[in-house]
């Protein structure tokens, strides 16, 4: 069996910093999210401590907003993306006292429509990914209060299909993806009882393919990123156990670059930061030995989230 | 990054080629952030921005500026040719951003804001729709745009039906076109008669699917969605599900150690100067769908004291609206006698009440002795189930199945067999004529995964108890043909097999054994029954001793309703965490419970943690409030075991049992505890 990566794989998204090709410039308005990506990786590979805290949170700081949203890197405009994945960072490295969670809060609930749902920043895209991203935001800043829960979690339920899964905004096709936002969402917010968990769990233990992996959707290819998606949607509903995990720890491990490090969508494609954390997270999920376990709905270490909820290290 | 091939080890990219694009993808960025900057909204500077944005459309930022700057210009523009004309070329532009990437959330958002301004033609859009979704069938902002589009147009849902046939008809396995087709149908239905013709008219479409496309699951998945909307409507059912006591029932309530049918769990009210002789008698309701509220008037001929007093409390694991609603009935001991006691019932919205009335006999006499203390030590778990030839033989074996016979079972409200609604004659038709045609596919390949489970999908609703064995069997079937998801076959094998046993007197009957010369009430066993889950407990409204070891249960959900229970054995199960536990904390007068040999401490994952209300769902009762420092590693043992007032408790076998802390933090959020696997606390 193939065996995984770890020391290749630390390697690999230390050396993402550094990087200067083309690739990277394509991705220099997500810097954030990518930093969040990389870090959590690192993390649940026991490797944050070589991580400068100091020097990422000022930069983190650097890419706030006078209106309290953070955008993607410097000089990029606010968006409720990256001002979770800032929110995620500072959490990992126990900083989130270093910002102003109610001014980070006004940015949010300031982007909550009347019918509940949020836009994703001042333009007004809707999207049941921002309202996973705002409620996680707010619950990890305990500042759930200052929007309005009720209406928020309607909008959920109004995205709700006939398959169990949920898409984008109401009458959108169910995606794994969305399905991630919109049960994440509902458990942060205790509304779980919305989700109809046998239905959902059939529909997503059906992702995973003959080969293993997951796809996205009905009739699509298999790619690791769902192997995120998928699983811990499946675990926050407690249903995990109908699909074969052994199958899909083999799909994974098999994504690796077991020369140079990092994981890809598929096998033999070009690994990339995103892919490698959910084929991290993934594992960890799987309870692969030797990583730490992740938290299936704020999707941040177990320990992280312990500390930011109970005061505890373990 | 999709799809795109990993470079061959020692193999370097061309650099030159890629820092050439490089540095003009970079100067063209670092120029739309700096006009961005600077409010610079001149057209040389919009026709950079979509150089940049023809290169990576994913610049959300540089979409920001572009629509600044759009609006800029509008503004200052009276002549609305020239206003169409800024709006086509932005059009235009999505257009190639679009064919860079057709994924990209930017382009698509752009078009719609582009769009809203209502000075450009729809036609052109669903011009664009037909050539997008004809390139690629399943691209879901397409469709989320073509949603965005026929509204903004006003088209019908009726009229948007025929594309969905359309896209259906050029290929049975497009997902996305199915699903579509579901929310327009929501629409259409309006009446009974409708539906009747729609629901006809789908199962023909689907039937030509599964001939045409067997292995896809597109049509199947839409075949789930018409059996559910067969099977709704007749539902007309009264909203209570069951209730705790059962309506006609006689409920005997005394202070010693009675026979069955009762020996009520009592409870003391607490901040009562009557403390001593006061006692609550649970009332439970169980609806058919979680409610939010409950209205339950409460009398009592003659009358009872304290009866203005109860209030209803929503019984869930996870959050407020729940299925099981308890409220405490005070009794007073001292007032021995017989009371008749009404109920009525009525949940918001629906509001349709439900009347129940019992009979009430509260023993006299020794209400002022507090009740006799019971040995921990005395107590005995039911223990292997003995086999029927062993049970025969060996009559001096403490365990003997009850004789029960009418009259008893009557009164511990077991109840008469449940019955199956009719359907009405359109639905048996079409729900017939399914099975048929599933049959007939199955002739074709027997072991094919799609029509074995739907037939055993359809069977089930059919709901006739001919079909009972026959569901089951399938169930088997699919779990060898489609391991992987063994589980899930399991579970519906399961939940199918409680029905069948708790649904009918005889079968509650065989579960029932009384436990001799240890305590008089009777277990109700339920071991050994490969459950996955343990469903149907309203019927089981009244157990006090319930036995599931030896099944596959991972979590004890539901239990809840049970409110009579005070010894529960879930010992060799599959329970993985703490929380898993979490709905026993409900049971307020549970004392003896076996969890050994679970999977506790087994697991670096917790499956239950958000099936529990704790900090991380924002539900946090106040003793593990939010940020409260004083927690030690095992914040779950406190949120779940803490406030229960369990005598006996048996964790050996657990991975957990062994930990020092793990047995520490368990009699730390257990005071009343006496013994710890048979070890005296």
């Amino acid at each position: 069996m193939t065996t995984f990566q770890l020391e290749k794989h630390v390697n690999y998204v230390k050396s993402l910093d550094k990087k200067s090709d083309f690739d990277s410039v394509v991705m220099e308005h997500l810097r954030m999210s990518g930093a969040y990506w990389g870090l959590t990786a690192l993390d649940l590979m026991h490797s944050l401590n070589d991580m400068d805290g100091e020097e990422i949170a000022a930069w983190i700081l650097k890419c706030q907003h006078d209106c309290g949203g953070f955008g993607g890197n410097i000089g990029h405009d606010p968006h409720i993306l990256y001002t979770l994945s800032a929110v995620q960072i500072l959490a990992l490295f126990d900083k989130l006292s270093v910002v102003d969670a109610d001014k980070i809060a006004k940015y949010i609930s300031g982007l909550q429509r009347e019918d509940g749902s949020f836009a994703g920043d001042e333009w007004g895209e809707i999207d049941t990914r921002f309202t996973y991203t705002a409620v996680s935001c707010l619950s990890l800043l305990k500042r759930l209060d200052s929007i309005n829960v009720e209406k928020a979690t309607d909008f959920l339920v109004r995205c709700r299909n006939f398959d169990g899964g949920f898409g984008c905004t109401p009458g959108a096709e169910s995606h794994a993806g969305q399905i991630f936002c919109c049960v994440g969402a509902l458990a942060i917010l205790g509304a779980l009882h919305h989700v109809d968990r046998d239905l959902l769990g059939w529909w997503l233990c059906e992702r995973q393919v003959k080969a293993g992996g997951l796809n996205g959707r009905p009739e699509k290819l298999p790619d690791v990123c769902y192997s995120w998606w998928v699983l811990s949607s499946l675990i926050i509903i407690d249903r995990a156990h109908w699909i074969s995990k052994e199958k899909l720890r083999d799909f994974i491990l098999n994504c690796q670059d077991q020369d140079r490090g990092g994981i890809s969508d598929a096998p033999d494609d070009a690994v990339d930061v995103f892919h490698t954390f959910f084929g991290v997270g993934g594992l960890s999920l799987l309870e692969y030995p030797g990583l730490k376990s992740i938290d299936p709905a704020y999707a941040l270490p177990v320990d992280v989230i312990d500390r930011v909820f109970y005061g505890q290290k373990s | 990054m999709h799809g795109r091939k990993r470079l061959p080890v020692g193999h370097t990219p061309d650099r030159s080629k890629d820092q050439a694009k490089r540095e003009k993808l970079k100067q063209l960025l670092s120029d739309t952030l700096r006009d961005h900057h600077e409010k610079c909204y001149t057209k040389e500077a919009l026709k950079k921005n979509a150089q940049l944005l023809e290169l990576n459309p994913e610049f959300y930022t540089g979409w920001n500026y572009r629509k600044l700057a759009v609006r800029h210009l509008i503004d200052a523009e009276t002549d609305e040719a020239a206003r169409k004309n800024l709006l086509d070329e932005e059009l235009l532009l999505v257009e190639r951003a679009l064919q860079v990437n057709v994924k990209s959330y930017g382009a698509w958002y752009h078009r719609k804001w582009v769009i809203e301004y209502g000075l450009s033609p729809l036609d052109h859009e669903f011009m664009l729709l037909r050539r997008l979704l004809k390139a690629d069938a399943r691209n879901f902002h397409g469709w989320n745009y073509r949603r965005f589009a026929i509204e903004k147009k006003g088209v019908t849902a009726e009229e948007e039906l025929d594309y969905s046939t359309e896209k259906i008809n050029e290929n049975f396995s497009n997902y996305s076109a199915w699903h579509y087709r579901s929310t327009l149908l929501s629409r259409v239905i309006r009446d009974k008669k409708s539906k009747e013709e729609i629901l006809d008219e789908e199962y023909k479409l689907v039937n030509q699917a599964y001939f045409t496309e067997p292995d896809d699951q597109s049509a199947w998945f839409y075949n789930t969605w018409l059996l559910g909307e067969t099977k709704a409507d007749s539902d007309a059912e009264p909203q209570v599900a069951e209730t705790w006591p059962e309506n006609g029932s006689s409920i005997s309530v005394n202070n010693q150690d009675g026979a069955f049918p009762l020996t009520i769990s009592y409870k003391t009210i607490v901040n009562s100067e009557q403390s001593f002789t006061s006692r609550t008698l649970p009332l439970v309701i169980t609806f058919k769908e979680m409610v939010s509220s409950v209205v339950a008037m409460v009398r009592s001929q003659p009358g009872m004291e304290n009866l203005g007093e109860i209030t209803w409390r929503p019984l869930s694991a996870v959050s407020v609206p729940s299925k099981t609603w308890v409220a405490d009935l005070p009794i007073q001991l001292s007032c021995g006698g017989e009371y008749t006691v009404f109920l009525e019932v009525s949940s918001p919205p629906a509001d349709q009440v439900t009347s129940v009335s019992f009979k009430l006999i509260i023993a006299s006499g020794d209400s002022a002795h507090p009740r006799k203390e019971m040995d921990p030590k005395a107590f005995s778990w039911p223990g292997k189930l003995p086999s029927e030839g062993e049970l025969e033989a060996d009559t001096a074996s403490k365990l003997v199945r009850l004789n029960m016979d009418e009259s008893t079972a009557e009164a511990g409200c077991i109840k008469q067999d449940s019955t199956v609604l009719p359907r009405e004659n359109w639905q048996e038709k079409l729900l017939e004529a399914q099975i048929e045609i599933l049959r007939d596919l199955l002739e074709l390949e027997r072991n094919s995964k799609w029509p074995l489970l739907t037939l055993a999908r359809v069977l089930a609703v059919h709901g006739s108890s001919s079909f009972t064995e026959e569901v089951l069997e399938l169930y088997k079937l699919l779990s060898d043909v489609d391991p992987d998801h063994g589980d899930y076959y399991k579970a519906q094998h399961s939940c199918l097999y409680i029905d069948k046993i708790t649904r009918s007197r005889d079968g509650l009957k065989k579960l029932w054994w009384d436990c001799q010369g240890s305590l008089s009430s009777g277990w109700l066993r339920c071991n050994e029954l490969g459950l996955h889950e343990f469903k149907f407990v309203e019927r089981l409204l009244w157990v006090q001793r319930l036995d599931l070891s030896h099944n596959q249960l991972r979590t004890l959900n539901g239990l809840e309703a049970l409110q009579l229970l005070e010894a529960l054995d879930v010992s060799h199960n599959k329970l993985p965490s703490v929380t898993s536990l979490a709905s026993l904390r409900l049971i307020s007068g549970l004392q003896y419970l076996s969890i050994s040999h679970n999977e506790l401490g087994s697991h670096p994952v917790d499956f239950s943690r958000y099936s529990f209300p704790s900090a991380l769902t924002n539900q946090a009762p106040d003793h593990h409030g939010k940020g409260s420092g004083n927690i030690d590693g095992n914040w779950d043992i406190q949120a779940v075991f803490g406030g229960m007032d369990l005598k006996v408790l048996e964790i050996a076998g657990n991975t957990a049992a062994s930990n020092e802390k793990f047995r520490k933090s368990i009699l730390k959020a257990l005071p009343s505890l006496k013994l710890l696997d048979g070890e005296e606390v």
